[in-house]
Order: C-alpha cells, then structure tokens, then sequence
C-alpha cells in the first residue's frame, strides 16, 4: 500500500526532519508510528498525504508514485486517503451534518446521496442524533468523531491520523482508537502518529519508532 | 455533478458575504462611487458630442461685405459663392435687414438703436451648407476659399466658440480620463484587499477543502463569483444612482439648457455603453480577484 524510498526531507533549517528513510507498509495493516516530538512523525504523514514533497526520495501509495504526481493531480489522490488530525480541523460555523458532507459537495456528489451516506456514517460514529450541531456544542471527543467521520465518507483507501488523540483523555482517546480499529476491520489501510507507545502497544504490534527523522526500531 | 458543485459554490458566496457583510458594503461603496465618477463623465462627453454634432448641422457661414462695395460687385461675390460645391443657399442680408433683425431681436430694448446717427451693420451673406459638407474639415476648407474673395472684411461661423468648445471637449476627456484610471486603479486595490480579506477569514475552510481533496480552482470559483458580483454590483448602482441624478437635472435644469443651445434632447447612454459600463465592473471584479489571489499561498496544493 505505502512505500518510501531512501525519503529525506528537510525545511529552512537544513535540518532533516526525515533522514533517508526506507518503509512498507501492506494493504489493511494497522500501523502506528510512535516517537518523541521532533521525531518527524508529522512530517512523515504529510509526506504519505503529498501535503509536503520530500527532497530526495520517492513514494508510492497504491501503486501511484506521489513524488512524481503535478499539483493538478493531487487532489484527485487526496480524495482516495482520509486524514485526522489532532486538531480536528473542522469549519466550525458549519453543523455536524455539513462538516461530514463537505468532502462529497465538493465532488459535487448528489445531494440525496450525499444525504444518505452521512446518515450512514454518523450512525455508525455514533453521532447521528447530533448531526443539527456545531462543532462548539460538541465535546473533544465528539469533534474528533466529526473529523473521523469525514476522513471515512468516501471509503477511502487509507486513513492517516496525526495524534488523533492529543487532545483527548485517556478514556477518550480509547474511544476513539477502537473506532480507528474498527475502519481497519472494514478494509482499510490505518497509519496513526502517536507520541504515546503505551497506547499504540493495546492496539497493534506493527509499530515504527522514529528518532530524529531515522528508524529506531 | 455541475449543478451541485455550482450550488455549493454560490451557496460558499452567499454565507461568505454574510459573515463578511461589513468588508463587503465597504467594497461595493468604493466600486459605486468609482463608477458613478466614471459614469457622469462618459454622459458628459456624450452628450457634449451630442451638442457639437447638433450645432455643426445647423451651422450657417455669415460673410460680411465691404460697406464701399456697389451692387455690381456684390452680384460678382453673390456668384463667385454660388461656384463652391459645399453652399447650398447664398441669401443676401442688407445692411438695413440687418438692423431690422437686430431691432428684433432686442424686443423691449429696441430704445437703445435709436441713439445710433448711421447704421453700424455692415451688407452680408447668409450661406447654408449642404448636409453632406456638415464637418468641421469641409466647413473651414470653405472658409479658407471664401476669404481668397476680394471684398469680403470678415467671415464668421462661430470658430472662436467651436474652438473653445474643442478646448473644454478635450479637457473633460481627459480629466475624466486621468479620473478614471486613477479610481480604477483605486478600486483594483480594494477588491483585491476584500479578496485577501475574504481568504484570511476562511483560511480553516480552505486547509480542510485541500485536505479533503479539493482543486485549486474549485476553491476558486467563490473568490472569482464574488469578486465579479462586487464589480457588477458596483456599476448596477452606480449606473441607477447616475440615473436618478439625470431625471432631476432632465426635469429641472437641462430643459433650459436645451432652450438656450437648441439642443433637442439631454441624452442617458444607449443600450450599448450600459452594457459596457457593466461589463467594465465585470471586468474590475474579475481582474482584482485574480491578483489578489496570485499573490496567495492558500490556494498553493
């Protein structure tokens, strides 16, 4: 599904956030990347998401190469992976319903489709009575489902979350992973970044430890 | 697919100026006021040119003659001007018509001619141009032939007025157009500030649009919609508020300047320049949306 090839990147500081790494990851695994801050967990995301470009190196993500793909391209891929962030990056003057939508308008999906597949997935987020909502009226929990929710709408082949559970607590966050385990369950290819082995270590054993951009182990 | 990508973007446009309403009145205020400028000065120089097509088809040449001439050489200037293709009519206006005429014309006044010992007023023509020959170039290639006539102590046409009309004509073209250029640039600048302004306060949108896998020009379009309603808008008013402003002077002021020029009618712009001042907004809309967002790395995938 994933493959990095001898992957460097550095930004202004020279510095590289992701020294010559080498990495596969299979179709449906479950995977974790763990590290200290700094590590270039994020980085490593991004770079799987072509939201930055590496400096040397190439990526391939079902059997595209990325690193190879012009900005016009781009989005059409993005369209195939579904991203979390710690942040939850939802529109907050938008409700529930709108948020999860939002990746289907903008593909200019039919509205009674559209509404059938967000009734879909907030049900099963269990979100569903909430979907008249804004996000301010909603807990960190209930956010980051909104934002799990719209990362899955379009079934996509693979889901990358960046410390999803950042800002949660710890029941929360279980929560939250059980959910991550459950998209996995129905196919799809899960990377989460995570600071936090221990958390990582209950759900999976396919875990990368990065160090200072290298693999630790 | 087309139709509900439209509706999202016009439904983007509408909630965008709603929770922008303030920016937005500030914008279209500018554009309007750059427009109604615009506007007035492009209905001026209409209807100056208007003014100045209608003064020349009526325009006649008066030739005045020599007071030592006898009738003989008279009837020779009579037919030495019959000669020139470009004079339809030669009417003869004797010194004593003359001073009738102008007696005439001083209606109530008539008291002051009657201190006069002799009669001042020289013999003249009165010549009519054919239609034909109804332009400046034509009538002041007449003139230069006329005055070669021995006889003939002056010729007037309104010359010294038309050239002082030209005078102020040019004037006004170009202050309207140094005007114009510099709130053009002005509003430029606006638009594209509003824009910038635009795309700062939906920055979160914009991130998570690119995340979830939106093309650079489908985040866009709402930008480009709304530059271009700003523009439109913009001149839709300006040209209504030209409008009313037009009806007020038509009633109560131009009527009187109509009499005194002999002008038929005060004229609004035809079907033609509305569309063109309309499509001048279109076009300031469109071209400080797009600089605007060229200088942006929002929009960079």
């Amino acid at each position: 599904m994933i493959k990095l090839h001898r992957i460097t990147k550095y930004y202004e500081n020279k510095i590289p956030a992701i020294n010559d790494i080498n990495l596969s990851i299979r179709k449906g695994e479950f995977v974790f990347i763990t590290g200290p801050s700094g590590a270039g967990k994020s980085t490593l995301i991004k770079l799987i998401f072509s939201s930055e470009q590496p400096n040397t190196g190439e990526i391939v993500v079902n059997n595209e190469n990325i690193t190879r793909m012009s900005s016009k391209e781009i989005p059409y891929f993005r369209r195939k992976v579904g991203v979390v962030f710690q942040d939850f990056k939802i529109i907050q003057n938008r409700s529930v319903y709108d948020n999860v939508a939002f990746p289907l308008d903008i593909i200019g999906t039919r509205r009674k489709l559209v509404k059938k597949k967000v009734w879909q997935v907030l049900k099963w987020v269990g979100l569903l009575q909430k979907k008249d909502s804004l996000p301010s009226q909603l807990s960190g929990g209930e956010q980051q489902r909104v934002a799990i929710a719209r990362a899955i709408i379009n079934n996509p082949i693979l889901l990358l979350a960046d410390e999803p559970t950042g800002n949660l607590d710890p029941k929360l966050s279980f929560e939250i992973m059980k959910l991550f385990k459950a998209i996995n369950a129905r196919g799809t290819t899960v990377v989460i970044a995570t600071h936090d082995k221990n958390t990582a270590l209950n759900f999976s054993e396919n875990i990368i430890t990065l160090e200072r951009g290298k693999l630790a182990g | 697919m087309i139709i509900n990508k439209t509706r999202y973007c016009l439904s983007s446009v509408i909630s965008n100026i709603q929770s922008n309403i303030l920016i937005n009145i500030t914008a279209l205020t500018t554009i309007t006021f750059t427009f109604v400028i615009f506007t007035t000065f492009l209905l001026l120089v209409i209807n100056l040119s208007e003014f100045k097509k209608n003064w020349i088809e009526r325009v006649h040449i008066l030739v005045y003659l020599n007071d030592s001439l006898n009738n003989d050489s008279i009837n020779i200037i009579n037919n030495s001007l019959k000669v020139h293709p470009e004079i339809s009519h030669v009417k003869f206006v004797s010194k004593k018509e003359a001073l009738k005429s102008l007696n005439d014309s001083l209606e109530g006044q008539d008291g002051i001619l009657e201190y006069l010992n002799t009669n001042p007023l020289p013999n003249s023509f009165e010549i009519n141009i054919k239609p034909e020959f109804l332009n400046i170039e034509s009538i002041e290639n007449l003139i230069n032939k006329i005055d070669k006539i021995k006889g003939i102590t002056d010729i007037e046409y309104g010359q010294k007025w038309l050239e002082r009309f030209n005078g102020f004509f040019y004037f006004l073209k170009i202050t309207g157009m140094t005007i114009g250029a510099f709130l053009f640039i002005s509003s430029l600048f606006i638009i594209s500030n509003t824009i910038k302004l635009m795309v700062y306060s939906r920055r979160d949108e914009i991130e998570i649009m690119k995340l979830v896998g939106s093309t650079g020009r489908f985040i866009k379009i709402p930008f480009y919609i709304e530059g271009i309603l700003h523009g439109i808008a913009g001149s839709a008013v300006s040209l209504l508020i030209v409008y009313l402003i037009y009806k007020i002077l038509a009633l109560n002021i131009v009527s009187g300047f109509n009499l005194y020029f002999g002008t038929n009618t005060f004229l609004f712009l035809n079907t033609y320049q509305f569309s063109s001042v309309i499509l001048c907004g279109l076009f300031l809309g469109l071209t400080g949306t797009f600089i605007s967002l060229k200088s942006l790395k929002e929009f960079k995938i």
